[in-house]
């Protein structure tokens, strides 16, 4: 049965979602079919696998491998994960000054993920104060609100989400301050980002940035002053982004060298806040993950020193040995967090190495091989040949 | 790593680094560094001084006369690599400049330095064995001249003496083919196996074949078995495959080996950049 077909027709159905799965997780949405599918028609699956038949019969070796992958990230709903009793929440504290801009302080911390970006965009998003706007603060732990920090994929799924939650009781509030200055209900003010407007007579408005002045000088009678708002989110459950990757191999039968001829990811991370930062999670993730397939490797003499003990021997992925890297898209959003969004950070380590190492093996199928222990090195494949009597 | 102190000295000239020499014995000559710097952060070399002579014009161009391009010791590999004559003239020595390491290696790496250095996996000295090139040194007792064959001893080591200083490479321009082909590591681009192949061809058959191969053993072996195999040839794709699935045998026993290829894999994959050297110098030499 051909690799993609067999992944079809087991994929969980995408009607089925929310699944619950034997384990117990409740995976919250997914389209399985439709990333596979998509990746198929983006490297054109059918003429590779016709290509690839031809070439076997020249003696010539060709792999087409897939990889198909759901993640677990957004750790952690508090009933199910904590780190020493602590629950795995995260957090967000906005202030909106009084002259419309903000300052927003995280429990996460972004090693260059690019969080002041994606962060301010989210608020942005929210409040309608321009991203440039927003000060965001993260990893003093001085003065950062309480979180669980940044790995595992959940800076988005618990701070980000966290971030959209305090905005709107700012939201909440500044629609208090709104009605106030407009003289009117709550219930005749509309929405537009950056202002409230009077339902029907949409010239009485109030921006975001008056609201904010008005916090500080002419606030309702009985409210606090200020514009700030904090939110500790508990994730209601986990996100599930997933993706299919399919990727293309030539070995050179002289030496055993792989060559990654072609690479299409299609990632689904649920609704995407900035598609050039998901990008460039998905690009350093296949990179990192081309790595164990074919270079990294920790290894040993018979005494147990090590014998790769610097980067002369340990064999870090370069540019030259990367290949061009094509990534695409589905977008099913996430139903329980508040922007649709899901993590992304792992999403490509998970789904490169396997989707490397079954493009090798699917290139020496035809000789019996059916596992190689990765890293996959121009040698190990050489003994393959060798042994098989298929080299040069 | 730091290096361990040293004294450092400039010369401006032939004659001055001469002196310098004279007047520190174990003190070693800096060119472009690449080989040097690196020898010395690992603390593999701890000279008391170090001379420079990378600043010295005479010793750096390239000039072309009687058959033969003269190379000054401080050419870098970027020159070498971009220069017409030689890419003419000795095709499998551009070629190979080309390959070193990255631009800012090859735009500081001298082909004094990197031959002096003698570095088994390092790719100029396979061409310049090739090539049958001689290396012009300057030595107390006058200038002498030696061939490729003697100037590489063993691993790092040549036929240089401590108060000699190489100034020229001389490479016969001749009107055959060549090429360089290698399997560089993935690292530090050195040749896990490097092959360099001359050929020349008259009235349709090889008249004269030299072939070295790099990276696999202390010195880069010359594959006489292969040269042999080619004389008189008309060098079709099956003469060279047969002539080159011999080069295996011209590495001796001592191989050399890491985690990343072993010997026998070096041994193995020889034959391959063999042919691959050979089938792109016979179409060169035409």
């Amino acid at each position: 049965m051909d690799p993609a077909d067999l992944r079809l027709k087991n994929f969980i159905p995408a009607d089925k979602f929310p699944y619950k799965s034997v384990l117990g997780w409740e995976y919250d949405s997914g389209n399985y079919q439709a990333a596979l599918e998509k990746a198929m028609d983006r490297i054109g699956y059918a003429e590779l696998r016709k290509e690839q038949a031809e070439k076997r019969e020249r003696g010539e070796l060709m792999g087409i491998g897939i990889s198909s992958f759901t993640e677990i990230v957004g750790a952690g709903p508090s009933r199910h994960f904590d780190i020493l009793g602590l629950k795995m929440f995260d957090s967000c504290e906005i202030r909106v000054h009084p002259t419309g801009k903000a300052t927003a302080r995280f429990g996460t911390k972004s090693q260059g993920q690019g969080h002041e970006t994606t962060y301010a965009q989210i608020l942005a998003e929210e409040l309608g104060i321009p991203a440039a706007h927003i000060q965001i603060e993260e990893g003093d732990t001085d003065t950062a609100p309480y979180g669980l920090g940044t790995y595992a994929s959940r800076s988005t799924p618990t701070a980000g989400a966290a971030g959209a939650m305090a905005a709107r009781k700012v939201r909440d509030k500044a629609k208090k301050i709104a009605a106030y200055l407009l003289e009117v209900s709550e219930d005749d003010l509309e929405w537009t980002p950056g202002a409230f407007s009077v339902k029907g007579a949409p010239q009485k408005s109030k921006t975001i940035q008056d609201i904010a002045f008005a916090a500080y000088t002419n606030h309702p009678p009985g409210m606090e002053g200020g514009l700030e708002a904090v939110s500790y989110y508990d994730p209601p459950n986990l996100t599930f982004p997933f993706g299919s990757y399919i990727c293309v191999v030539d070995i050179d039968r002289g030496t055993g060298k792989v060559k990654i001829r072609r690479f299409v990811a299609v990632d689904d991370c649920g609704n995407i806040i900035n598609p050039m930062i998901v990008d460039g999670q998905i690009h350093g993730g296949l990179t990192m993950g081309m790595a164990p397939a074919l270079l990294e490797e920790i290894s040993y003499d018979e005494n147990g020193n090590i014998s790769g003990g610097s980067f002369m021997d340990y064999l870090v992925p370069t540019a030259m040995e990367t290949p061009r890297w094509e990534t695409d898209k589905t977008v099913t959003p996430s139903p329980h967090h508040p922007l649709g969004a899901k993590g992304v950070g792992e999403s490509a380590t998970v789904g490169a190495p396997p989707a490397i190492a079954n493009a090798v093996v699917d290139a020496l199928a035809h000789l019996g091989v059916r596992h190689i222990d990765i890293p996959i090195t121009p040698e190990k494949v050489w003994k393959i040949l060798r042994d098989a009597g298929a080299g040069l | 790593m730091f290096a361990a102190n040293f004294e450092y000295h400039r010369a401006g000239s032939v004659a001055e680094a001469r002196q310098l020499l004279a007047a520190h014995p174990g003190a070693k000559l800096l060119a472009g560094g690449h080989s040097l710097i690196p020898l010395l952060k690992l603390r593999l070399a701890a000279p008391e001084a170090v001379i420079d002579i990378g600043r010295i014009g005479e010793l750096r161009g390239i000039s072309n006369g009687g058959g033969a391009l003269r190379i000054g010791a401080l050419t870098t590999h970027a020159e070498i690599a971009s220069s017409d004559a030689v890419k003419s003239g000795a095709a499998a020595l551009a070629e190979a400049a080309g390959l070193i390491g990255d631009p800012a290696v090859r735009n500081r790496g001298t082909i004094g330095g990197n031959v002096a250095h003698a570095d088994p996996a390092s790719d100029l000295p396979t061409v310049l064995i090739a090539l049958d090139a001689t290396f012009t040194v300057n030595s107390p007792d006058g200038e002498r001249s030696v061939s490729a064959a003697d100037f590489f001893q063993g691993m790092m080591a040549t036929a240089l003496g401590e108060h000699d200083i190489l100034t020229a490479v001389n490479v016969p321009a001749g009107g055959g083919g060549s090429a360089y082909v290698k399997f560089s590591h993935p690292a530090s681009r050195y040749a896990v196996v490097g092959a360099a192949a001359s050929l020349t061809v008259a009235g349709g058959t090889c008249t004269s074949a030299s072939v070295a191969v790099g990276g696999a053993t202390a010195v880069p072996a010359r594959c006489a078995s292969v040269e042999a195999a080619l004389a008189g040839q008309a060098l079709s794709a099956d003469v060279i495959a047969a002539a080159a699935a011999a080069a295996g045998g011209d590495l001796g026993d001592d191989l050399l080996g890491d985690v990343f290829a072993s010997g026998d894999y070096r041994r193995a994959v020889t034959p391959v950049y063999v042919q691959r050297a050979l089938a792109a110098a016979a179409e060169r030499a035409g």
